[in-house]
C-alpha cells in the first residue's frame, strides 16, 4: 500500500484543557477527494486546523506523507471559513491570492514572474481575474469564497483543506468548484473539505471522515455513508436526516 | 529655524512614528493596547531610573521596551490562559503597571526626577527649550532628534518586515501554515509600540500619543482599501493635525498638545463624510 496523503493517529485536540476532539484516527490515500461531515460544533474547523498542524494536541500526530506535518506545512494549502476572514482589512483581491505566494518571502526577495503567473492562472481558474482589483469586502459571498480558493490554487499545494467552500455560493459556482476539485484529482491532488449538503455529498466526495467530537467513521464514501453511520453522528438531532437517511437507501438499492 | 518650526516638526515625527504602528495596532483590533502600553511604560522609565541612577536615552527606551512588551505579554496571558476578554485584559494590565509606576515615583520621589505631570501631560511647547549640542553648534530640540531616530527605525523595521506584519495581521492562520514566525511579529510590533510611545510621550504627553496611535489610522481606514495607502495617509493626517492643531492652539491661547489631538479628531470626523466610492 502506498502512503496516505494524510494520516491522522489517535488525536485529541484541546482548546484550553478542554478536549474538543478525542482519538481522532484516520487515513486518506493521495489523490482524493474528501469531505469531513458533522454537525455544528463538532469539531470539523479543529480538525482541519489540526491537520495543518497549526493547534497543539493533547495526544497522537499527524502525518503528511508519512512525515510529521510540521516539516510538510508547505505542501498544504488552506482555505478559511468565510466567518473567520477580516473582510475589512485593507486588501485588494489580488493581494490575498499573492499572499499564498509571497506571504513569507523576505524583503530582499522580489516577486518573481512565475510568483505573478501562478496569481493570475489562479485567479482566472476561478473565473474572478476581472475583480483582481476589487477590495474583498465589495464582493458577493461566492466571489469570495473563490478568492481564498485562487489563494490555495497559487500555493500550488499538494493537499487541498478547505473549510465549507460552498457555503453560501450559488449552484454555478458549486459546480465550477466541484469542476476545479476534479481537475485537482486528475493531477493527483488531494482535496479535503468540510462539507454540510449531505444530498450532493456521495456525488462529490470519494471519501468521507463523518465526526461528532469523536470520530464516527471514515473510508470509501459507498461504504462509509451508510443511515447507521448518519445516524451516529448527527446523534438522530436533525429532522432533515430520516430523509436523507432515505434517499442513501434508495441509492444503496439502486447501486 | 523658529521655535513654531520646531514644534511644528516634533509633532508631525511624533504623529508619523504613531501613525505607522498605529496602523498595524487598528487592524489588528488592538488600539487600546497602544493606549496601555503607552501608559505602563512609566514604570519601565522609573524603574530604569531606579536602577541605573540615569535618564539617559538608552536606558529609558530599555526600561520602556521591556515593560511594554510585558504588558503585551501579560495581556496575552490573561486573555488566553485567564479566560478573560481582551479588553479587560489590556484593562488590568496597564492599570496596574501604570499604578505601579505612579507609586514607584511617589516612594522615591527625592530621588526621581521625572515629574508626574509632565509625563501624563506633557508639553510640546516646551520641547525648544531643551535642544541639543552638536559641537558648537544648537542643533535644534532633542526630542525632534529622539523622534527621527525613532521614526528612522520604524521605517527601516517595518519595511523590512511589510510581507510579514501584513500577512500576520489579515490571516495568522495561512502565516502560520506558510512558516511565518507570528509571535515574533507581534512582539516586534509591541517593540515598536513601546519605543514609539516613550519617544513620542516625553515631548507630546501621554493623551497626544493615544491620540496620534489611534485616530489618523482609523481615518486612513475610513479613506482607503489598501494598506500602503494606509500607512501613507495616516502619516499625511498626522502631519496635518500636527500643523492645523499648532496653529489652532495659538489662536485660541491654548495647550499645543490638545490642539493637535483635537485636529485629529476633526480630521477623522471629515473622513466619515468621504464616500466609500471616492476611497483609494
Ligand atoms: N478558539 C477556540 N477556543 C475555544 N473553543 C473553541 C475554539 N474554536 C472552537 N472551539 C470549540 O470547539 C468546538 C468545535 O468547534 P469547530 O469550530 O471545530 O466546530 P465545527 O464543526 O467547525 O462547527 P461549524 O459547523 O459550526 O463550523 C466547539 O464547541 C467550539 O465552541
Ligand atoms: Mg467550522
Amino acid at each position: 500500500m502506498s502512503i496516505p496523503a494524510v494520516e491522522v493517529h489517535d488525536l485529541t485536540v484541546a482548546y484550553r484543557q478542554r478536549p474538543v476532539l478525542w482519538d481522532i484516527d484516520f487515513s486518506i490515500p493521495e489523490g482524493c477527494l474528501a469531505a469531513v461531515v458533522g454537525p455544528n460544533g463538532a469539531g470539523k474547523s479543529t480538525l482541519l486546523k489540526a491537520v495543518m498542524g497549526l493547534l497543539p494536541s493533547t495526544s497522537g500526530y499527524v502525518n503528511i506523507f508519512g512525515e510529521p506535518v510540521l516539516n510538510k506545512r508547505s505542501i498544504i494549502a488552506y482555505v478559511p471559513q468565510r466567518e473567520e476572514v477580516d473582510w475589512d482589512f485593507p486588501i485588494t483581491v489580488q493581494e490575498v491570492v499573492m499572499m499564498g505566494r509571497t506571504g513569507r518571502l523576505p524583503f530582499w526577495r522580489r516577486v518573481s514572474t512565475h510568483d505573478r503567473n501562478m496569481v493570475e492562472q489562479a485567479l482566472t481558474e476561478v473565473g474572478i481575474f476581472d475583480l483582481k482589483h476589487r477590495h474583498i469586502s465589495e464582493l458577493s459571498g461566492g466571489q469570495q469564497q473563490r478568492v481564498f480558493i485562487a489563494r490555495a490554487l497559487a500555493q500550488d499545494a499538494a493537499i487541498y483543506l478547505m473549510d465549507e467552500p460552498f457555503a453560501g455560493v450559488d449552484a454555478a459556482t458549486e459546480k465550477a468548484v466541484i469542476e476545479l476539485f476534479r481537475k485537482l484529482k486528475a493531477a493527483r491532488k488531494t482535496v479535503i473539505c468540510v462539507h454540510h449538503d449531505l444530498h450532493t455529498l456521495a456525488d462529490y466526495f470519494d471519501y468521507v471522515v463523518l465526526v461528532n467530537l469523536r470520530l464516527v467513521a471514515a473510508g470509501q464514501t459507498s461504504a462509509t455513508l451508510t443511515p447507521e453511520n448518519l445516524n451516529k453522528t448527527y446523534g438522530g438531532r436533525l429532522g432533515l436526516l430520516s430523509e436523507i437517511t432515505e434517499r442513501v437507501r434508495k441509492r444503496q438499492v439502486d447501486m | 529655524m523658529s521655535d513654531a518650526t520646531w514644534i511644528i516638526a516634533t509633532g508631525a515625527l511624533a504623529g508619523i512614528s504613531c501613525a505607522l504602528v498605529g496602523t498595524f495596532l487598528v487592524l489588528r483590533r488592538l488600539s487600546m493596547l497602544g493606549d496601555a502600553i503607552s501608559h505602563s511604560v512609566l514604570a519601565g522609565l522609573v524603574s530604569g531610573f531606579l536602577l541605573t541612577g540615569s535618564r539617559s536615552l538608552p536606558i529609558m527606551f530599555i526600561g520602556a521596551i521591556a515593560v511594554g512588551i510585558l504588558t503585551a505579554f501579560i495581556t496575552n496571558l490573561l486573555h488566553e490562559r485567564g479566560k478573560l476578554q481582551q479588553d479587560a485584559s489590556i484593562g488590568i494590565t496597564f492599570t496596574w503597571l501604570f499604578a505601579l509606576g505612579v507609586i514607584l515615583i511617589s516612594a522615591f520621589a527625592g530621588q526621581v526626577d521625572l515629574d508626574q505631570d509632565c509625563v501624563l501631560f506633557g508639553e510640546i511647547a516646551f520641547t525648544p527649550l531643551d535642544t541639543v549640542m552638536f559641537g558648537n553648534t544648537d542643533i535644534g530640540p532633542r526630542a525632534f532628534w529622539t523622534l527621527l531616530l525613532v521614526l528612522s527605525v520604524n521605517l527601516l523595521t517595518i519595511g523590512a518586515g511589510y510581507r510579514q506584519l501584513k500577512v500576520c495581521s489579515f490571516d495568522p492562520t495561512l502565516a502560520r501554515s506558510l512558516g511565518v514566525k507570528v509571535t515574533f511579529w507581534h512582539y516586534v510590533l509591541m517593540t515598536l509600540v513601546s519605543l514609539t510611545t516613550v519617544a513620542a510621550f516625553e515631548a507630546v504627553g501621554s493623551i497626544l500619543v493615544v491620540a496620534l496611535l489611534v485616530v489618523p489610522a482609523n481615518a486612513a481606514f475610513l479613506l482607503t482599501h489598501r494598506l500602503g495607502n494606509m500607512l501613507a495617509i495616516a502619516s499625511l493626517i498626522a502631519v496635518i493635525a500636527s500643523f492645523s492643531g499648532y496653529h489652532l492652539a495659538v489662536h485660541f491661547d491654548a495647550s499645543i498638545s490638545a490642539g493637535m489631538a483635537l485636529s485629529a479628531g476633526l480630521l477623522l470626523a471629515l473622513s466619515l463624510f468621504v464616500p466609500r466610492g471616492l476611497r483609494s
